[in-house]
């Protein structure tokens, strides 16, 4: 079984005798079709083919990595001396030496059925889906000055072996669209973002037709154009899904990465103690069916999780892979006592790497905000003034626990009722202070795709309900 | 190791053979070697080469791109059959005219050390060291959580069907750290800071020290008032800022889109008088300077703005041939759509090279001492968050030290800087002597009154 299998494990038993305690090896081979357009025109329609294989051993408690463009036999051997080679160098000034939490081996083929295989539609009908957005986003307003679409579906397949017995066969399958789109009148630019991504297939664009994500695109221009500045400073403010998805992200997740949180993230301290309020409980799921961020085994073979990090308030658990596993697992007896065994410590499947060109790192998948019981109304109504916020334009945070979030859709609350648009507006502040105003938490729920940046980049779905917080900072230029 | 001349002239070749009326080929060759430093120690390093192909051909005025990681003849040949097949389905642009043609190309200093491609990773290790020793001694609050030492070899070739022919060859050496400092119950924000040059001339002492200083100085930060004040942006913030902002304003492709608050400025006033910036691709040992760019045009000197007055804009050679003017050498192989990474794989855009402000007169220190009450900012968060068309910003500046009676006071939290790029730089009323390499960026502090600064 494996049509690789005995090609990688010759490999990695190579590896050994030249003297590795851990071998593991990533090979890949990928096509991607990549449409760009501007303005209704087609910029260029790419076809990519990308094959290699990125080989990553331990010798003597240290990490070594080689990258190679190519499968044959000689290549891999030749990357495998250089991983040992560049291990054994890092390994003489090692103080600490790097262990892996001990994880069952696999084996698996996991074969994924697309609702579409993109590899199944020809480009002809890719590019008429995408120009359908930007002819509806031009329709939707005649102040629109320009629309940017990305599209690009990703197929095909990972060998992933390693030295424990572990070989998993994995389809790989992306398909994503990015559109931007901005309006001008007199002096007043208006500028937005939508983003969609499905792990299934073509069929995405069966639910997001373009149409609808063109109309959604348009009418978020439309609003900025007569949007008014906010107020800067501290306000009560709904948190829409988008939002709340990008603050269990950004402002959050990021936190609960095991190496960040080692490095001494503001969470560190707090694990297994209350940090946000008792409404609060945040997930981080590689399982959710069709999500962006979903998948069947992490890039170290571990099966993706459902990850609970935050339980009613308390920080129960953090992303971990092999390496922080066993990191933290060592630490244990400094977590008080306690609440130590509140705390989960194992392998979560968050060990992610862009392509074979990289090493695995711990990254989020689905990331979102478990939802409670509160209707939207009830969110809104007993708030004299505040804000709705809807969608951001990106965002950013601080090992400090400090974040930013540029927002891109926004209203004022005024008496209990969703008001005028606002525009330019940001929110930012200290994560675990605004995790415990939160007050209030809705019964609704999505998961929005996205992308997360840490050096390389990784597929992510964010989401949540709505929700409530006593007070955020506003910044504006009013 | 291949020939990548021969290979970009064979491509070239197999898509005019396949039917293209234009085609051309671009090919990197890059090798890095990485030593990583995480939790304070060095425990990973890596070596990776990653190279490719990408081709563009054109049927009248059909634009197709295929791109393949091996320079297997076979597989580039039908790579080449790919990039046809593209052009074909692809709909017409009325925009194309033509690839560019062969012009002379400058010569361009202090990009190359063959020290650099030498360096084993024993060597790399030392540097990293040093590095880290100078963090750690420094002061014993400071966690040097993250860092790299790297070399990089990187060896380009394009070739058209115009005749454009070019190889170019260059190196890098980087060195960066990111550190953070714990005082219970005080913890600092992340302080980061790095030297990178493209000769063997590296400092990564210097590095390890600031990297610490920076967390120990802003470990207690205090809050501040909001108000209206004269912020000094060092090289860092102006990086971020500037990347979402005055850059995209002054690309061709945005003002062509109507996408640019600078459109149609031309020989105006659009900033202080004291701001002299240009694009120049061939500064001497600049980190984006090359002989040619991502279309093999030559890189070049462009006016942007002298003394405060817009002089031009970035063009690639589509932009250029819209407006039927010659292309700046800015086509750019760089900008992903978040999907590839490889400059073999992406089709040119626009991007500056090395957007050079000229510096002032005054140093740093007589920069700082001639504010009573204002701000230092290294960095800002949130950046990407800006209206690039607007310009309109609302960003974290982080860190962030109070200045009171011409002296840095004391590290300040919670500030967030909110306002339009397009009037703070007509602001500026100081730029200092300091100029500093920062990735496309080259620029000394800048300082800008009237800035507005909120807070909770």
């Amino acid at each position: 079984m494996g049509l690789m299998k005995d090609e990688l494990m010759s490999i990695i038993d190579y590896g050994q005798k030249s003297g590795a305690s851990y071998v593991e090896v990533r090979a890949q081979n990928i096509s991607k079709t990549i449409i760009s357009t501007k303005d209704g025109k087609v910029e260029v329609v790419t076809e990519g083919l990308e094959k290699g294989a990125g080989i990553r051993v331990l010798v003597n408690g240290a990490w070594g990595f080689a990258t190679v463009g190519s499968l044959d036999e000689n290549s891999l051997k030749k990357a495998v001396e250089d991983a040992v080679k560049m291990a054994k160098v890092a390994s003489e000034k090692v103080r600490m030496p790097v262990t892996l939490f001990d994880v069952k081996p696999v084996e698996d083929i996991v074969k994924i059925k697309p609702d579409i295989d993109p590899r199944d539609v020809s480009i002809d009908e890719k590019m008429s889906t995408v120009l359908r957005i930007d002819k509806t986003v031009f329709s939707y307003d005649k102040r629109v000055k320009s629309c940017t679409i990305s599209y690009a579906d990703i197929t095909g397949v990972q060998y992933f072996a390693n030295s424990d017995g572990t070989y998993i066969e994995q389809d790989k399958l992306y398909v994503w669209s990015r559109i931007f789109a901005s309006a001008k009148e007199g002096d007043i630019f208006a500028s937005g973002r939508e983003e969609i991504g499905s792990t299934k297939g073509f069929g995405i664009w069966e639910k997001e037709t373009p149409e609808k994500l063109g109309e959604k695109l348009g009418e978020r221009i439309k609003l900025q154009l007569k949007a008014k500045p906010p107020k800067g400073g501290g306000f009560p403010a709904v948190l829409g899904p988008e939002i709340v998805g990008v603050f269990a992200h950004e402002a959050f997740g990021h936190l609960a990465e095991a190496d960040l949180t080692f490095a001494g993230s503001v969470i560190l301290d707090k694990l297994g103690r209350q940090v946000a309020s008792k409404h609060v409980t945040i997930i981080d799921d590689g399982t959710v069916e069709g999500g962006f961020g979903s998948f069947k085994y992490d890039d170290e073979g571990v099966p993706a999780q459902k990850t609970v990090l935050i339980k009613d308030g308390v920080v129960v658990s953090l992303m971990f892979d092999r390496e922080y596993a066993a990191k933290f697992e060592a630490l244990r007896r400094k977590i008080p006592e306690d609440v130590r065994d509140l705390f989960e410590i194992k392998p979560t499947g968050n060990a992610r790497a862009e392509d074979f060109r990289v090493p695995p790192l711990i990254r989020m998948r689905n990331t979102y905000i478990a939802p409670r019981d509160h209707s939207f109304e009830e969110l809104v109504e007993d708030i004299d003034f505040g804000y709705y916020i809807v969608s951001f334009r990106g965002g950013q945070a601080n090992l400090d626990g400090t974040f930013q979030v540029g927002v891109q859709e926004a209203y004022e609350i005024v008496k209990g009722e969703v008001g005028e648009p606002v525009r330019n507006m940001s929110i930012s502040g200290n994560t675990l202070e605004t995790l415990l105003k939160v007050d209030a938490v809705g019964k609704d729920f999505s998961l929005i795709a996205g992308r997360c940046g840490k050096g390389q980049t990784a597929f992510t779905g964010d989401g949540g309900p709505h929700l409530r917080v006593r007070e955020i900072l506003i910044g504006g230029a009013r | 190791m291949e020939n990548l001349l021969e290979i970009v002239k064979l491509a070239v070749k197999e898509a005019e053979k396949a039917g293209a009326k234009e085609a051309e080929a671009y090919a990197s060759w890059n090798k890095s070697v990485n030593v990583e430093i995480s939790q304070g120690q060095i425990a990973k390093s890596s070596i990776t080469v990653d190279q490719g192909i990408g081709i563009r051909a054109i049927i009248d005025k059909r634009i197709g791109f295929a791109y393949t990681n091996s320079f297997n003849e076979k597989i580039v040949k039908e790579t080449a059959l790919k990039a046809v097949e593209s052009a074909k389905a692809n709909k017409p642009d009325e925009d194309w005219k033509e690839l560019p043609s062969p012009k002379p190309l400058p010569t361009v200093g202090e990009v190359f050390d063959n020290r650099i491609v030498e360096m084993n990773v024993e060597d790399v290790v030392k540097i990293a060291l040093r590095m880290l020793d100078a963090a750690t001694s420094y002061d014993k609050r400071v966690i040097p959580f993250m860092g790299s030492s790297s070399t990089i070899h990187v060896k380009e070739a394009i070739a058209n069907s115009q005749g454009i022919e070019g190889f170019d060859e260059g190196t890098a050496i980087v060195s960066h750290l990111a550190t953070i400092a714990r005082d219970p119950p005080h913890v600092s924000p992340w302080c980061a800071e790095f030297d990178a040059n493209r000769i063997l001339k590296i400092d990564p002492e210097w590095v390890g020290k600031e990297a610490a200083r920076l967390a120990i100085e802003s470990l207690k930060g205090e809050k501040v008032e909001k108000g209206e004040y004269p912020v000094i942006f060092m090289q860092d913030a102006l990086f971020s800022l500037w990347m979402y902002t005055l850059i995209p304003a002054v690309r061709s492709d945005y003002i062509q889109r109507d996408r640019s608050a600078l459109k149609g400025k031309i020989d105006q006033q659009v900033a202080s008088e004291l701001l002299t910036i240009l694009d120049d691709g061939t500064y001497k040992g600049g980190l984006k300077t090359s002989k040619f760019d991502g279309e093999g045009v030559p890189r070049q000197k462009t006016p942007i703005i002298e003394k405060g007055i817009l002089k031009g804009y970035l063009y690639n050679n589509y932009t250029a041939k819209k407006e039927n003017k010659e292309s700046t050498g800015n086509a750019d192989r760089s900008e992903s759509y978040g999907v590839v990474r490889s400059s073999y794989a992406l089709t040119p855009t626009v991007a500056p090279s090395n957007f050079f402000v000229k510096p002032g007169t005054i140093s740093s220190d007589e920069m700082i001492s001639e504010i009573k009450e204002g701000f230092l900012v290294k960095d800002v968060q949130g950046a990407h968050s800006s209206n690039p068309e607007s310009g309109e910003l609302s960003v974290v500046a982080t860190p962030c030290w109070k200045i009171e009676n011409g002296e840095i006071a004391y590290a300040a939290k919670g500030v967030m800087i909110a306002g339009n790029m397009y009037n703070m730089i007509k602001n500026v009323t100081a730029v200092a002597n300091n100029i500093r390499k920062y990735d496309y960026l080259i620029t000394p502090w800048i300082r800008i009154d009237n800035v507005k600064i909120v807070t909770k």
